[in-house]
This record gives C-alpha cells, structure tokens and sequence, in this order.
C-alpha cells in the first residue's frame, strides 16, 4: 500500500489520474494494469450521480466501455451484493444513492470499485467528510484489499492517516516524486521542499 | 412515500398545464373577448368529433411529438439544443427537393429517400454545431439558436431560386406528385403515416434510454458528465456531440414527415416555430419519450383549439403560444426541473 504525500498543486492529483488512468499522459508512457479502481476525492461530483440510483450507479462503472443491452438484473444482484458486503444502509438497490450519507455513499463507491476485484486500486482522500466511524471503515477496506493482492495508491492530506495505512511513502513535490522513510517529520518538510 | 411522490410527479405536469390555459383564460377576458365562446370553439375545435381529433389535434400532434423527443434526446445527454426549428426547416427542404427531382420514377420508395435525406439534413444542420462546439468551443444553445435563423433564409432562398414553383409567381416550391406524400390513416382524414412512425419513434427512444448501455452512458453524461467520465470512463464530449446529431436527425425526421404528410410543398411560414414549443413539450413531458405523448397531443390539441377560437370566436391564436410560453416558465419553476437550470447555468459560464 502505497502513500502519495503533498501540498495542494505538488502534482499528486495528475499523478493518481495517471495511474487510474482517467488522465492521457502528455509525454511518457503509464504501465497500469487495464482495470484500475478509482475513488476520487470528490464522490459527488466524480464517482456518483446523487439523482441516480444505487443500481444505476453500479452501471455507470465501466460504462464507457459497455455495448449492447444493459444487463439490470445481474446489476441488481451486484448492488444487492454490494450493500450487503459493505454494510450500507440503503432502503435497497432502487433506493436514490442522495438519500444515503456520506459514509455510506462512500462505502458505495469503495464496493463498486472492489467489485471486478481489480489488480490495482486508486483512492484520492478517501476519508474526505467522513466521521471517525466510517474513516476507519474506508481504510480497513483498503487493508483488506491489499492483502487480497491488489495494488492500492492512496493519497491522504492527513499526514498521520497516510503513515498509519501506508506501507510505503512518496513525496511528490514541484511533479516530482521520491520515496521516503515513514516519518512524518521528513515528509512534512519534503512536502515544502525545505529537504 | 414513494408512490405518493411519483403520483404528484405525475399529475404536476397536468396541474401546470391547467395553470397556464386558465392564465391564458384570464388574459382572453380581459382583453374584451367572450371567455365563454372562445372556450366552446377550443374544444370544439380540438376534440369535439372525429375529424377534430384526427385532422386537428392529432396532425398537429405529430410534428410536436418527433420535435420534443429531439429535444428531450439533447436535453437529456445536458446539450441545449434550441436548433430544432432550424433542423425542422433543414429536413423538410431536403425532403422536398428529393421528392420533387424523383417525383414518381421511382414509385414509393420515393417515400424511403425523401425520409432518409430529411433524416440525413436534420443530422448535418445540427452536427454543424457539433462542430463548432468541438473545434472551437462555441455553446450549442447559441450556434443551435443562430442556425434557426440560417435555416429560415435558406428555405427563403430556395423558394424564391432553385425550387420554386415553375409560374415563379408564388414563393413556394412545386406540389410534391401523389406517390411521394406519406398515405392517410383513414380515408376522408388528414392524419398521416408520420404520426405512427412519432409513436414508434417514441418507444424506441424509451427502450433506448432504458435498455441499452448507449442510452444509458447519454443519461449518466446528462446528469453529471464529470461522474461519467471519472468513474465509467465515458468520453463526455462525444456523447454529447452523437445526441446533437441524433438531435437533428429526429428533427430533420419531422420537418420531412411535415412536407411529405401535411404541406406537400416547401414554403416559408411551414413551422409556425415548432422548433420552439417542442421545448416545452419536452419539458412538460419530463423528457420522458413516454411523457412526451401526451404533451405533444395536449399542444396539438392547444394548436387546433386555438385556430378554432380564431376562427369561430374571434380570438387571436396567438393566445396558444402565450399558453405555451406559461407551461415552459411553469415548468422551470418546478423543483424537478433543478437539472436544467444546473445546465443552463453551466452553459452560461
């Protein structure tokens, strides 16, 4: 479990695009796996649509990709699956993914990404406007799902949330980046390029 | 709770439909006109018998349906598209110059590429501000407006040069030969084979929203285009770009049903601005393809009352777009209606 660490502008958000690969790379070339999780920092304008509902929401996953005919009632099965794993409360899949809280609409998004079981998973704050509860959900499932193989790349802007899941820490700073031992107080001041 | 909201969901439409024909009501009296009388013809006029409902409301009915659903099309992928006038006139002048240079040589299927070329010049006239949108970032709801008026003088210049009647006296095309017109439904009626392909196109524009994973990335990209892209990885722009054209090309569909059923000539005042009230047929339909049913018959039957009252009262009919101005502003002000103004707001940025 990878950590991102920077300031607001370092390039991080760009970096995580990248890899999730929702962003074209201007020059270079990005070796991702083809299926990435993403779970971006903003859920309500990038990961759900608040007028949709829950099995509609589990359709918009992958839906650029998708031909023919929509299969609803295997999505169905797949939210019913979903809010039963991930322990949402929903009055069921038919149920409007607004009338859900932030925690749950989150859990959501974290099973709906989890669900083809992807070989590497993107989260961009992913405890953003949660309560303590439902933060320490999140990052258990992201445990979880690093220790079910997967690849996870988490950027946090909570430093002390960033050390306490991550296995690893990079600092990106001015678009560059570099590993760095967990240690908060060297993070912090290569966070400002003051190391 | 649910089905008590999907009840008032329902009959909202209904209610701001009611509010604004007895706004309209007021307005008629207090201008000096016999309430009273004018209502008589309306209904009369609209649904009062057979010929009423099939030659009048109906027929009217059917270019307001296939306009609506082209705009519900757009409206629901978020692209304003207020071309449809302009897409209407487009479609109708290709029709009718096909028709007119084929004539009956080809017997029937005149019919099928008077359609096709409608469908093909509906297409073009809003990919145009496709176009303009991906090469240079122009809004739609302005190109799309613009070229209403484009489509105006084109026809204006086709019916003054190349099409116009043989005599040069009028400004009008030649009458399309019997073999191009769309057959009557019923014998002695004025209701034409344009209003079933309207129901059919209705339906499969429900099964395409509902069923397909086409229709559905159109529904996601209108309701939130940044959710769309992010998390099903959907290119945003194209799908608008592809429902402006199938915009069109609904559109191009009525202008040529138009000339081919109802006119059978080109001419300049062909689209009393359908283009425009199939806005709010749209609206008031939900920019449900099912919704939009009944609304384009209600604006029909408005259209047919209104020339009754005309007609039998009296009463200017321009009262009917002022009915059809109240449903739009109605229509708006309702909290369904959020998403629009989102978009509108959006676009004007």
């Amino acid at each position: 479990l990878v950590g991102i660490a920077g300031v607001d502008g370092a390039g991080q958000r760009e970096l995580l695009r990248l890899l999730a690969g929702r962003l074209a790379a201007s020059s270079g070339t990005v070796t991702a796996p083809a299926d990435v999780g993403f779970i971006p920092e903003d859920r309500l304008r990038d990961a759900i649509v608040p007028g949709f509902s829950l099995v509609e929401n589990m359709a918009l996953h992958g839906a650029g990709a998708r031909r023919g005919w929509l299969d609803w009632a295997a999505l169905g099965v797949a939210t019913r699956a979903a809010i039963n794993e991930f322990s949402i409360r929903a009055d069921g899949a038919a149920s409007s993914a607004s009338n859900l809280s932030g925690g749950n609409q989150q859990r959501f998004v974290l099973a709906r990404e989890f669900a083809n079981a992807p070989r590497a998973l993107v989260a961009e704050n992913p405890t953003r406007g949660l309560d303590v509860r439902a933060s320490r959900d999140v990052l258990q499932r992201l445990r979880t799902a690093r220790d079910g193989g997967a690849a996870v790349v988490v950027y946090s802007s909570d430093i002390d949330e960033l050390l306490s899941i991550s296995d690893r820490v990079l600092v990106c700073y001015a678009g560059a980046v570099r590993e760095l031992p967990c240690d908060a107080e060297q993070i912090g001041r290569a966070m400002v390029g003051a190391s | 709770v649910s089905g008590l909201r999907r009840a008032i969901s329902a009959a909202t439409p209904v209610v701001v439909f009611a509010a604004a024909i007895t706004a309209v009501a007021l307005i008629i009296g207090a201008a000096g006109y016999d309430v009273t009388e004018a209502a008589r013809a309306a209904v009369q006029g609209s649904m009062g018998s057979g010929f009423a409902i099939l030659s009048a409301t109906l027929k009217r009915a059917t270019p307001f349906l296939m306009l609506g659903l082209a705009v519900a099309v757009a409206f629901r992928a978020g692209v304003l598209n207020i071309g449809a006038e302009g897409q209407f006139l487009a479609g109708a002048a290709s029709a009718c110059a096909i028709g007119l240079s084929i004539g009956d040589s080809a017997g029937r299927a005149v019919i099928l590429l008077e359609i096709t070329g409608g469908v093909a010049a509906g297409a073009c006239w809003a990919g145009i501000a496709a176009w303009l949108k991906r090469r240079f970032g122009v809004m739609e709801v302005v190109s799309t407006l613009l070229l209403n008026f484009v489509a105006l003088n084109g026809v204006g210049y086709l019916i003054r040069g190349p099409l116009q009647e043989h005599t040069g006296a009028y400004p009008q095309s030649e009458v399309l030969v019997p073999a191009a017109h769309l057959p009557l439904l019923f014998r002695g009626q004025q209701l034409h084979g344009g209003f079933i392909f309207a129901i059919a196109l209705a339906i499969a524009a429900w099964w395409f929203f509902r069923a397909t994973a086409a229709g559905f990335r159109l529904r996601a990209v209108g309701a939130s285009p940044d959710a769309a892209a992010s998390a099903g990885l959907v290119d945003a722009d194209r799908v608008q770009m592809s429902a402006l054209v199938a915009s069109g090309a609904i559109a191009g569909l009525a202008g040529a049903c138009e000339v081919m059923g109802v006119t059978h000539a080109l001419y300049e005042g062909l689209s009393p601005g359908y283009g425009y009230t199939a806005i709010a047929v749209a609206l008031l339909g939900g920019l449900s393809p099912l919704g939009i049913i009944p609304s384009a018959i209600l604006f029909g039957a408005l259209g047919a009352g209104a020339d009754a009252m005309q007609r039998d009262a009296g009463v200017p009919a321009e009262f009917a777009a002022v009915a059809a101005a109240l449903v739009v502003l109605g229509v708006l002000a309702l909290p369904g209606s959020a998403r629009f103004r989102l978009v509108l707001r959006a676009d004007s940025k």
